[in-house]
């Protein structure tokens, strides 16, 4: 397995001085489904900004495939950010010819198959759509691509249990298995099943790495029972 | 890539603008109508209650029409000032920032559109203008005419000279476009920085940077007049149309400079200092 992800002395203070990432040596390899997760404040989201390029660090640095975050690493990272990030002006039908445009690995067909079994017109425009639609879009469109790399920061907050198995079964059912997953969620329980590795943040920093199988094993616990325990309060 | 980004920036642009332009086109033709309809003037010229109707007319058609210009020109720029925060510094910015195209393109294709429209709204305004004034001093227009012709032949410009001037006037006028365009951005990215509130703080950038070229551009036109004083008093001013070249080209040269380095600023703010929330 090689490395697909580096960090290495990874840090990241805000302009209140405070480090949300602080020192942080990581290694994501391919063909993982890896969870991240913490509690807030932990610095999932930081670290998930680092990665894409959206933060720059104040120390250290994080390389993808051996290259800084630009033109290179968004070749084979798929984000889906805790945001919407369409412009509600378009169309559908308008989003899939931009992802088309942008990136090599999307696969159109893949996204209209998508889109048809939930019932989404084409040709709607995206402020007709409620948000939960709209989230599934751009799931739909992060999802259509081969990725070597896919982030997905929340996928399942703020939506009704039917549409988190939508998602999870989107996840699941349309990533290349020598590609990685990284999911980053409070809602552990929910994802745990799909999950091969995760990574516990604690204040900005990796408090543990470890295959899910060997927590089960070894704590005789869930992740989810194993998460509750380490972050007590 | 820089293609695509300018393809579809002008797809998510080119309505609103042409509309803006359309109205503005539309309203400059019907001038034609209003200002050369003989006998609508020898209505407001009698003395019966019809003339406060027509007063009224004329003054609320160059209300709209003056209002349509400054949408035209203001409101435009405003738009791309607009669609360069939310595109770049809000949600939409975690997709066009992992789009895998670089920041100067992203840049540059903004510029390329907001540039396009800039240009088309000039020309669209000064056509405009010439309409609508033409219209209304329509008898007096020929006599105009013949007076500014006389004022050319005057200057005896040789035509190699006037071409060289034409061209430098045109670059420079876009130029200034540019800077304009450049200064909103170079804003909005500086305002990026700012912890809290980063339009209010892009707005006051904006102010800033503008009073601080208005200081530096009217020392340098200061340093520059008493200069030709001083050579006038002297004897050693030289008013040859090869001076006027010069001085257009160093105008140029330095907008144009002034511009290069404001869009090296803000790629270096997207570069090195992204943050978005």
């Amino acid at each position: 397995m090689s490395a697909l992800i580096e960090c290495r002395n990874l840090t990241k203070c805000y302009q209140n001085g405070v480090p949300a990432v602080l020192d942080m040596n990581l290694t994501i390899e391919s063909g993982h489904i890896y969870g991240l997760l913490g509690p807030n404040g932990s610095g999932k989201t930081t670290l998930i900004k680092m990665i894409n390029g959206l933060l720059i660090p104040t120390a250290g640095e994080v390389l993808i495939e051996g290259n800084k975050p630009g033109v290179e690493s968004r070749k084979i990272i798929s984000y889906l950010p805790e945001r919407t990030y369409l412009d509600a002006q378009n169309k559908v039908s308008d989003m899939i010819a931009f992802f088309e445009d942008f990136y090599e690995d999307f696969k159109p067909d893949r996204a209209w198959e998508m889109l048809e079994n939930l019932g989404i017109n084409r040709e709607a425009r995206l402020k007709t759509l409620s948000k939960g639609t709209r989230e599934k879009i751009q799931l739909i469109l992060v999802m259509s691509r081969e990725a070597k790399l896919f982030i997905l920061d929340e996928p399942i907050a703020g939506v009704d249990p039917a549409a988190r198995d939508y998602i999870i079964r989107t996840i699941i059912t349309n990533y290349n298995p020598e590609a990685s997953v990284m999911i980053c969620t409070h809602l552990i329980s929910d994802i745990e099943n799909i999950l091969d590795d995760v990574i516990f943040l604690k204040q900005g920093k990796v408090v543990l790495k470890a295959q899910v199988d060997e927590i089960r094993e070894k704590a005789g616990k869930t992740v989810d029972q194993y998460f509750r325990e380490v972050f007590a309060c | 890539m820089l293609k695509k980004l300018f393809v579809h920036e002008w797809k998510d642009t080119w309505k609103l603008l042409t509309i803006l332009n359309v109205a503005v086109i539309l309203l400059s033709l019907s001038g034609l109508i209003v200002f050369n309809n003989r006998n609508m003037e020898s209505v407001m010229e009698s003395s019966n209650n019809n003339s406060v109707g027509y007063a009224m007319f004329y003054g609320s058609y160059m209300f709209i029409y003056i209002l349509s210009l400054a949408v035209l020109t203001l409101g435009s720029m405003l738009f791309f000032y607009i669609r360069f925060y939310r595109n770049l510094y809000t949600d939409q910015g975690y997709l066009m920032h992992t789009l895998p195209v670089t920041g100067k393109d992203l840049i540059l294709s903004k510029t390329f559109v907001a540039m396009i429209w800039r240009v088309i709204a000039t020309v669209v305004c000064t056509f405009s203008i010439l309409i609508v004034v033409w219209s209304a001093i329509a008898e007096d227009g020929a006599e105009m005419w013949r007076e500014m012709k006389e004022v050319f032949t005057q200057l005896k410009i040789e035509n190699g000279t006037a071409v060289v001037a034409i061209i430098l006037v045109i670059l420079m006028t876009i130029g200034a476009q540019l800077f304009e365009v450049f200064l909103g951005y170079l804003a909005i990215s500086i305002g990026q920085q700012v912890s809290k509130n980063k339009v209010l703080g892009s707005i006051g950038i904006y102010i800033g940077i503008h009073v601080l070229i208005n200081i530096v551009k009217n020392i340098g036109t200061q340093v520059f007049v008493f200069r030709i004083i001083r050579e006038e008093e002297a004897g050693m001013f030289d008013p040859s149309q090869a001076t006027v070249i010069l001085t257009l080209l160093i105008m140029d040269v330095l907008i144009f400079a002034l511009c290069y380095g404001m869009y090296m600023l803000i790629h270096h703010f997207m570069k090195n200092k992204l943050n978005l929330d």
